[in-house]
């Protein structure tokens, strides 16, 4: 009959206990893992078999005697290494055998720092990844792997959970992607919860996600969830994690403290504003700048506080000071808080696990809150032996509220960084909106015109011209697999990822913008099918074959609507389309569906265990494509060579190889030309106009070659591992929309045309350089190179303008060159490079636009993570860093020119004010040589505005170099030891202590975090108003009973 | 198994009539010659009618965001290529007897003359433009031809449209699409043959000889009055309203005033139009300085009547493009030249101001007592015809910043002076190329560049010889 059957699990080689160790009742599904100290307790029947395995070690079996107590020792098995790991299309395979690069990421990783983002987790743990966050509450992250391939496309990792693909699609608009006005929405992916997380793979080339097909070209990220197993207890983990975010002052603006508002050292002068006879001095609130009077304690003057009869302040003046709350005041703590449960559970049939998790955000910007339950259900089940039954399903609700504004208009941020005055304190401004419900603002037009000239007080703006936005999302699957016989098994798989969304924006009455109210909705719908053949068997005692033969069904439905307010709205605080001041006009409606069905087949080889060979062939025929180009194949070969077998001092090694291509399809209605839409004109004239894009009904798809070699080696039993990848990829023939002169009446062209190559290294190092009974020392370091360079464009064409941000930078895309490169006006540079200063002391600007000023690639990129484990307690910190690629500041462009930042004010060389008049002494000398080439000596005149910045400077003078060093990640962890517990109800408890972005230990970037950018996506390099970074602390708990 | 029929877009469609693809022309042309965004329309700024309050890089000429680019974009794409795309819908029409033909005939020369219209306004801003080998998909890298020679085709296009319209027959459903003239093909040709004239004049001092030919022809066919301007009716609500509107009232920004230039000229000659234009500082007609920015914007005189919401704050202020007033002042300045033209210059000067006083709403008394100002009326104001035409021609040009900007430079009249504060020490004389040529079309860019003289804000064009 059953006993729990106890016991510890040590190593043979150095009697050291095994924590993770996977023990299984051999024929059913009973299954436990050792914990930290190596002990497992198991339910089982005397003569069954136990099942014991390890990474690294030999897999042992114990048959169950009589004894309730068995001690097991593993001998190290450095040949048949049988990591497992999820790859493409969901099938699991042993490691070992793979000729392509894969990392893999522990649940933990990326569960136990929180923050609302699964990508965001990943960043500097994976070599070749590169994660770019920005501030954004709830906002996107950029997720490349080795590189950028596509010129104008989607360069995004797939992301595919459970075998569901996830759409990740970044729906912001172009305007915002180019620096516009706009709200950062986010990218799908962000849904996922990653407490639901096991385990992450990152499939990095074409050869890994070859059977993906098009979508995966870009490299894929493969989770697998936390399934349900036969637990001793009741199977239940409660998790809860608090973190609070405080900004990081580096990362925002500091204010020079001598002089307030204005565009000059001038206050209004010619007013008796209080009717004493004498004129006043009446601060220009309209002027959104600082370059206006100095500040003096006992000068006394009428500001914006003055002019608003119910405020406490009316027609008093107050001291002309900077403000004692500055514009930092603004941001709160951001809170977020992560409460979770589960509850699993097995059978020898059947196994569930059922969990909920609620994510409650409170971002900085007053008024942002962001709301996520997840529901997560997976459970499996035999039918009999040879059929099992399984199936998952997430729901996802997310509600957020106030988003913060991105780019250059409308965001309170660029006001912050770029159009401010240094005098306003945003305390009264607080106490201003709260006391009256108004938009009594800093800017008003006049002391007698009260509405706001550009800027609306930020409280009221946030309070009440606030956008929300909720999402209900499904994703799941349901499979059966069928195992005929021992050799061959097929499986069966459905999957859903669907989602309606609404996304709703409003400008309330009384705001400087006219006010409105519009709403988005957005439904979407992607369905998979997927049959798929397994072969599995040996061909003869050497020689061992996997095979597969598969097809895919892929249709998605995309709806969208968009409608607005015309003419503002008529009744204040109502946000309904029925307040529309004047008519509303017809909604813009879009309806996009896509299918794409692949067939595929893969046969791998292994000879004496020891060198691997797979193919892999697959053939799409999609709808985005013309009739008769509509079909295309694309195959990989791969292989891996162990060759540490006879290698006394190596544990292991192995040599891969293998070259891939993946052929990829157009994006929606690319071929046929249509014509736009508009609104009648008055009642009878109907409108229509001539697309902006030229349709191509020639296309045809595009493809992307890669190889890549590799290098594996494991040392001292596995306390020394390096994994080396060299690759290199071109996609040729891209699909584009190429931006083309407007004189040929398009704005873009489609076109199969464009090379781009990325070549590149991506090195990991493990290593354990002390293990002891209690302490042991981890170290992992990621380090990747990647060069990317277009090789071919256009016909003629040999640039591309992708973005046109704000001040004529643009980020182009220009044969010969890295993708991404930034291009503006530059200084003029003399023979020896030195910057050349005109006869007034203003340097002299090439105002040509073709002048490369900025490659947004960075040089290298690289993670360094230690983990320290002393008895119970684990500290593990990661250090992230990124050497070079280039930033543009916008907000240095025009804060530099509003004399916001320090360096517009202080002393200069003699010792004198720079903003004093030349004459007694001011002015600042700006570095570089006359035209005569002797060096600068001419003053220049800072008295005023109109010699920096967006005035006079080029854009090369606000172009950064992005490096950074940051100590990302720190996590102290506590795990009560089991004796505790015993005559308890609990299995397990876990304590942390957790913070990220603690300390930006280096960056060249004045003022902001050079990861901050608008989006994700391809535009990048570009600042204009975002957030500071926080640095958040907090701490998790985590329970099992 | 068939998957390509999902690629059809249901919310657009293949087809259009070339009459619809007319109206959209129409309204973008309209729209980018009458909006004062300074990303696009900064010429009522250059010329010194209006001026900005706190922003004013733009009258300081600092060209700094995307505003060659937008005018490029509104001429080519979106009123040339939608010309274009109209006459090929049209050309493919079915023709059942000779009535359709005639209509067919009609509304091409139509849309021609807009065409040739877009492409003037194209070589008067810029010199040199891609024009052969504009509007062709599959050259993607255009040259651009010499300013002087697309004159010369367009000169001959118009010719040619102008003796294709006929009024025997009718022009279908132009009465509804076409929201200029609703099909009247008679103020379709007196509009063509004003066009004539002011190529003509423009190239007065240039050539001469051709000048006078084209105005001779032009003269006795014009429209001489306000009914035949070429205007546009802006409706109450977006984006149908007149972007003047959108632009200093549901914006709910101050960012425009009256310049001082402006204001003290017509305070000058007491200009009866100064109460419909503008609001007064108690009492007094106040103008911003160019150049400058305004610290107290209650300091000066507004655009409009704020309180009634008149003239510039009404979203339905009619668009104009070309009024009897400038066909009448270019008679004028034809009949100094010794054209012959059916007329005396005084006379055609006074029907100038008259026409445009009589459009503001001017009452015929206050009229009168404007054109018998000594400093008005032509036999006594002061200096030449170049001076006298040149000067009242930038008073009624009020709100009509390009074609302002182009008379000035081609009369040079009145002597105006660069704000102390701008890049240059005189009016700019053409507007720079889109920079995105320079990175789309550098080669082509960079040989018009060195044709025209230099690709700067100070380059004269061809016919700006004077």
């Amino acid at each position: 009959q059953e006993k729990t059957v106890s016991g510890t699990v040590t190593s043979a080689a150095d009697g050291m206990p095994l924590p993770g160790v996977n023990i299984l009742v051999k024929g059913t599904s009973t299954g436990t893992q050792t914990d930290f100290d190596g002990n497992f307790t198991i339910d089982a029947s005397e003569g069954q078999t136990l099942v014991v395995s390890y990474i690294g070690m030999k897999t042992t079996e114990v048959v169950i005697g009589a004894s309730s107590a068995v001690n097991i020792q593993l001998e190290e098995d450095a040949q048949a290494l049988e990591e497992v790991v999820v790859t493409a299309l969901g099938i699991s395979r042993e490691k070992k055998q793979l000729g392509y690069s894969s990392q893999e990421v522990g649940g933990d990783a990326v569960s136990t720092v929180q923050s609302g983002n699964v990508a965001n987790a990943l960043s500097g743990k994976v070599s070749g990844l590169q994660i770019k966050r920005n501030n954004n509450m709830g906002g996107s992250t950029n997720v490349v792997i080795r590189g950028s391939n596509s010129i104008t496309g989607n360069n995004q990792a797939l992301w595919v959970v459970d075998g569901v693909p996830i759409d990740n699609s970044n729906i912001n608009d172009n305007t915002q992607l180019s620096g516009g006005s706009g709200f950062d929405f986010g990218n799908g992916a962000s849904d996922i919860n990653p407490d639901d997380i096991e385990s992450m793979n990152v499939l990095k080339g074409a050869a890994a996600t070859a059977l993906y097909g098009s979508r995966a070209a870009n490299g894929a990220i493969i989770i697998t969830t936390k399934k349900g197993k036969k637990d001793q207890g009741l199977g239940v983990t409660i998790t809860n994690s608090t973190i609070i975010g405080k900004i990081d002052k580096k990362t925002f603006p500091e204010y020079q403290k001598e002089y307030g508002a204005g565009y000059g050292p001038s206050f209004r002068e010619n007013v008796d504003f209080d009717g004493d006879g004498v004129n006043d001095k009446i601060v220009l609130t309209g002027h959104d700048a600082s370059y206006g009077p100095a500040f003096d304690p006992n000068l006394m003057v009428y500001q914006w506080n003055s002019f608003d009869p119910a405020l406490p302040t009316y027609m008093q003046k107050t001291p002309w000071v900077a403000a004692k709350n500055g514009a930092a005041a603004f941001f709160e703590q951001s809170v977020t808080q992560t409460n979770s449960v589960s509850v699993s559970g097995g059978t020898d049939e059947s196994s569930f696990r059922l969990s909920y998790t609620r994510l409650d955000q409170d971002g900085i910007l007053p008024n942002s809150k962001l709301k996520r339950h997840t529901i997560n259900f997976s459970a499996s089940h035999n039918l009999s032996d040879k059929i099992t039954v399984s199936g998952a399903a997430n729901y996802i609700k997310t509600n957020v509220t106030g988003r913060n504004e991105t780019g250059y208009s409308d965001n309170i941020v660029s006001a912050f960084r770029q159009w401010w005055q240094t005098n306003v304190d945003l305390k009264e401004q607080r106490n201003a909106y709260f006391s009256t419900g108004r938009n009594i603002t800093w800017n008003t037009k006049s002391q007698n015109d009260l509405v706001p000239a550009y800027h609306d007080n930020p409280y009221f703006q946030r309070y009440e011209s606030y956008e929300s936005d909720r999402k209900n999302r499904f994703f799941g699957f349901g499979a059966v697999n069928y195992d005929v016989n021992d050799w061959f098994s097929i499986t069966g798989r459905a999957s859903v990822d669907t989602y309606d969304y609404i996304q709703e924006e409003r400008v309330a009455v009384g705001s400087n913008r006219p006010s409105q109210y519009q709403r988005y909705n957005r439904n979407f719908t992607e369905l998979n099918y997927d049959l798929l053949l397994n072969f599995n068997t040996n061909i003869s005692d050497r020689i061992s074959f996997t095979g597969l033969l598969g097809m895919n069904s892929r249709r998605s439905y995309l709806n969208t609507i968009l409608q607005s307010t015309n003419g503002g709205l008529k009744v204040p605080g109502l946000y309904a389309l029925n307040n529309s001041v004047n008519p509303i006009l017809p909604p813009t409606e879009t309806e996009e569906k896509k299918a794409v069905d692949g067939i595929f087949a893969s046969a791998s080889f292994g000879f004496d265990n020891m060198l691997f060979l797979e193919g892999t062939i697959r053939r799409d025929v999609s709808s985005t494509l013309p009739k008769d180009n509509n079909t295309y194949y694309y195959p990989s070969v791969t292989a891996s060579y162990v060759f540490s077998n006879d290698i006394e001092w190596l544990t292991f090694g192995k040599l891969r190889v293998n070259y891939a291509e993946v052929g990829n399809d157009a994006p929606f209605a690319s071929i046929l030309d249509t014509y736009d839409k508009d609104p009648l004109f008055g009642d009878n004239a109907t409108m229509f106009s001539v697309s902006d894009e030229k349709r191509n009904p020639d296309l045809k798809s595009e493809r992307t070659k890669s190889w890549e070699a590799g290098l594996e080696l494991q040392f001292f039993q596995r306390r020394l591992g390096l994994d080396l990848s060299f690759y290199q990829t071109n996609t040729v023939d891209q699909i584009l929309p190429v931006p083309v002169t407007v004189a040929t009446g398009y704005s873009r062209r489609f076109v199969n045309s464009g090379e781009v190559r990325n070549r590149g290294v991506e090195v990991s190092l493990n290593a354990t350089p002390v293990k002891t009974e209690d302490f042991s020392w981890d170290v992992g370091v990621n380090w990747s190179l990647n060069r990317n360079k277009v090789l071919e464009l256009y016909d003629d064409i040999d640039n591309i303008v992708l973005y046109s941000y704000q001040s004529n930078v643009t980020y182009n895309v220009e044969k010969g060159q890295p993708l991404g490169v930034l291009k503006g006006t530059d200084f003029v540079y003399d023979d020896q490079g030195n910057k050349v200063v005109g006869e007034d002391g203003l340097y002299l600007v090439n105002t040509s636009t073709t002048n490369e000023i900025g490659n947004v690639n960075p040089d290298w990129m690289g993670g360094l993570s230690n983990t320290f484990r002393y008895k119970n307690l684990a500290l593990n910190f990661l250090i992230d860093m990124q050497k070079g690629g280039s930033v543009y500041s916008l907000d240095m462009w025009y804060g530099t020119g509003t004399g916001l930042y320090k360096e517009t004010a202080g002393l200069n060389d003699l010792g004198n004010p720079k903003r004093a008049p030349l004459a007694n002494g001011g002015g600042i000398i700006h570095p570089g040589v006359k035209e005569n080439g002797e060096p600068n000596d001419v003053r220049l005149d800072m008295s005023d505005y109109g010699n920096l910045g967006y005035e006079q400077m080029p854009n090369r003078a606000y172009v950064y170099d992005a490096s950074y060093i940051k100590l990302r990640e720190v996590s102290l962890t506590y795990t009560l030891p089991k004796k505790y517990l015993e005559d308890s109800f609990f299995n397990n408890l876990e304590l942390s202590l957790v913070g990220s972005n603690l300390w930006i230990i280096h960056k060249n970037l004045p003022y902001a975090d050079p990861e901050a950018g608008l989006s994700s996506g391809n535009s990048q390099g570009f600042q204009s108003g975002v957030l500071p970074t926080t640095r958040d602390v907090g701490f998790n708990v985590k329970l099992q009973f | 198994c068939e998957v390509d029929h999902l690629n059809k877009d249901p919310k657009t469609t293949p087809e259009a009539p070339g009459s619809t693809l007319m109206s959209s022309a129409q309204r973008e042309l309209f729209r980018a010659l009458n909006t004062p965004n300074v990303n696009i329309n900064n010429y009522r700024l250059f010329i010194q009618h209006w001026t900005e309050v706190t922003y004013i890089q733009e009258e300081q000429y600092k060209i700094q965001r995307q505003i060659p680019e937008n005018l490029w974009e509104a001429f080519y794409k979106d009123v040339i290529k939608d010309l274009d795309e109209a006459t090929k819908n049209i050309e493919n029409e079915e023709v059942l007897n000779d009535n359709d033909q005639g209509i067919k005939t009609n509304q091409l020369a139509i849309i021609e003359l807009q065409t040739i219209l877009t492409y003037q306004y194209l070589v008067d801003m810029f010199g040199n433009v891609p024009y052969t080998e504009s509007l062709d998909i599959t050259n993607v890298t255009p040259k651009y031809d010499d300013a002087e020679a697309i004159y010369n085709d367009l000169i001959e296009r118009l010719n040619t449209a102008l003796s294709n319209l006929n009024t025997d027959y009718g022009t279908g459903d132009f009465t509804d699409q076409d929201l200029v003239y609703h099909g009247d093909i008679s103020k379709w040709i007196a509009f063509g043959n004003a066009l004539k004239l002011k190529f003509g004049m423009t190239l007065a001092d240039f050539n001469p000889d051709l000048s006078k030919t084209l105005v001779e022809e032009a003269a006795p066919n014009v429209f001489v009055s306000n009914e035949g301007n070429f205007a546009f009716q802006y409706l109450g609500t977006l984006p149908n309203t007149n972007p003047v509107w959108e632009n200093i009232v549901y914006s709910n920004r101050d960012d425009f005033v009256p310049a001082k230039t402006y204001i003290d000229k017509v305070n000058e000659l007491e200009d009866p139009r100064r109460t419909i234009f503008f609001s007064t500082v108690n009492g007094k007609y106040i103008g911003g300085i160019n150049g400058e920015t305004i610290d107290d914007y209650n300091s000066v005189s507004h655009l409009g009547q704020e309180a009634d919401g008149s003239i510039f704050r009404d979203p339905q202020l009619e668009g104009l493009i070309y009024s009897a007033a400038e066909v009448n002042f270019y008679l004028a300045e034809a009949a100094e030249r010794g054209y012959s033209v059916g007329g005396n210059a005084k006379d055609f000067y006074t029907a100038a101001i008259r026409s445009n006083m009589e459009y503001w709403g001017v009452s015929q008394a206050d009229i009168d007592t404007y054109l018998s100002n000594p400093a008005v009326d032509y036999d006594s104001a002061a200096g030449d015809y170049k001076q006298k035409i040149g000067d009242q021609k930038w008073v009624i040009l009020f709100n009509r910043g390009y074609e302002a900007w182009t008379e000035y430079r081609r009369l040079d009249y009145p002597q105006l002076i660069a704000p102390e504060t701008a890049e240059l020490d005189q009016l700019p004389t053409r507007m720079i190329y889109p920079r995105t040529e320079q990175n789309q079309n550098g080669d082509n860019y960079n040989e018009a560049s060195s044709a025209i003289g230099g690709d700067q804000l100070d380059t004269k064009l061809f016919w700006d010889v004077n």
